[in-house]
């Protein structure tokens, strides 16, 4: 939807693909608009249970969401003012590696704590018992008698 | 044209601002659970308050505000030192160890 805030050249020199540009604008920018409004009334009302947000596998929150939480807000809240500040409203022409590596590390650390919890919560494998081994039966020796010499 | 940017402007700015106040209405009101957010998980249960969940959550609070305010005083995305990110890197590296070692250490039963 950003992207159709600006408007490029090539688009106001047709008429009827700028009049297609406005209709399909604004289209999206009410479908997402009536999506947004349904995702929130339901999470106001308490269709969209937004208790286990920041939760683990355990139910107790989890420091490592929570994080990737805050970051996620901030880079968008970033991302939005800095479109809104350009004129006409643009994207930034480049992203700094900074802003990426801290993404990288949030990101990161979450996938790392999600398999150190679910390397926890893995039930130990099952101990596999050998009976030890019966007796071996007695060996039955039989002596033959010694033949008999006769004279 | 200048009509629709506008709506859109403004659309976008209300619903993030919505959806970031829902969440912190909930966080601060208990809709969403953060009991255990600072401690220490054990197999045995919640324990005491982790110095390395501590420091991971200053260090994440200050960066996020340190990448908020340069944005509002810059218009753009600041350049973060390195130095700043091997910092964050190694508050993470804390945390995770810290509970890795917990949950290969920590035998009682759960």
């Amino acid at each position: 939807m950003l992207l159709l805030l600006q408007t490029p050249i090539a688009i106001q020199q047709d008429p009827n693909f700028h009049f297609l540009a406005l209709v399909m604008g604004w289209i999206i920018t009410v479908l997402i608009a009536a999506f947004a409004l349904a995702i929130i009334y339901k999470m106001i009302k308490g269709d969209i249970d937004l208790m286990y947000l920041i939760a683990g596998a355990d139910g107790d929150a989890s420091l490592s969401r929570f994080q990737f939480l805050i970051f996620t807000f901030v880079i968008a809240l970033g991302l939005f003012l800095i479109v809104l500040s350009a004129n006409p409203p643009a994207f930034p022409t480049s992203i700094p590696g900074g802003i990426l590596a801290l993404l990288g590390i949030s990101g990161g650390s979450y996938v790392t704590s999600k398999a150190v919890d679910a390397n926890a919560n893995k039930p130990p494998a099952p101990q596999v018992i050998i009976p030890p081994a019966p007796p071996a039966p007695a060996a039955a020796v039989v002596v033959n008698p010694p033949p008999e010499q006769n004279g | 044209m200048t009509l629709l940017a506008n709506f859109a402007r403004y659309e976008i700015g209300i619903l993030l601002a919505v959806f970031a106040g829902v969440i912190a209405y909930q966080l601060l009101t208990g809709g969403i659970k953060t009991r255990g957010l600072l401690c220490e998980k054990t197999k045995a249960g919640l324990g005491g308050v982790s110095a390395a969940r501590v420091q991971l959550l200053l260090f994440t609070l200050a960066m996020a505000f340190y990448v908020l305010s340069q944005v509002i005083e810059l218009r753009k995305f600041p350049e973060i030192e390195t130095k700043w990110l091997l910092m964050l890197g190694g508050s993470h590296s804390v945390f995770l160890g810290a509970k890795g070692v917990l949950s290969l250490f920590s035998s009682e039963p759960k």
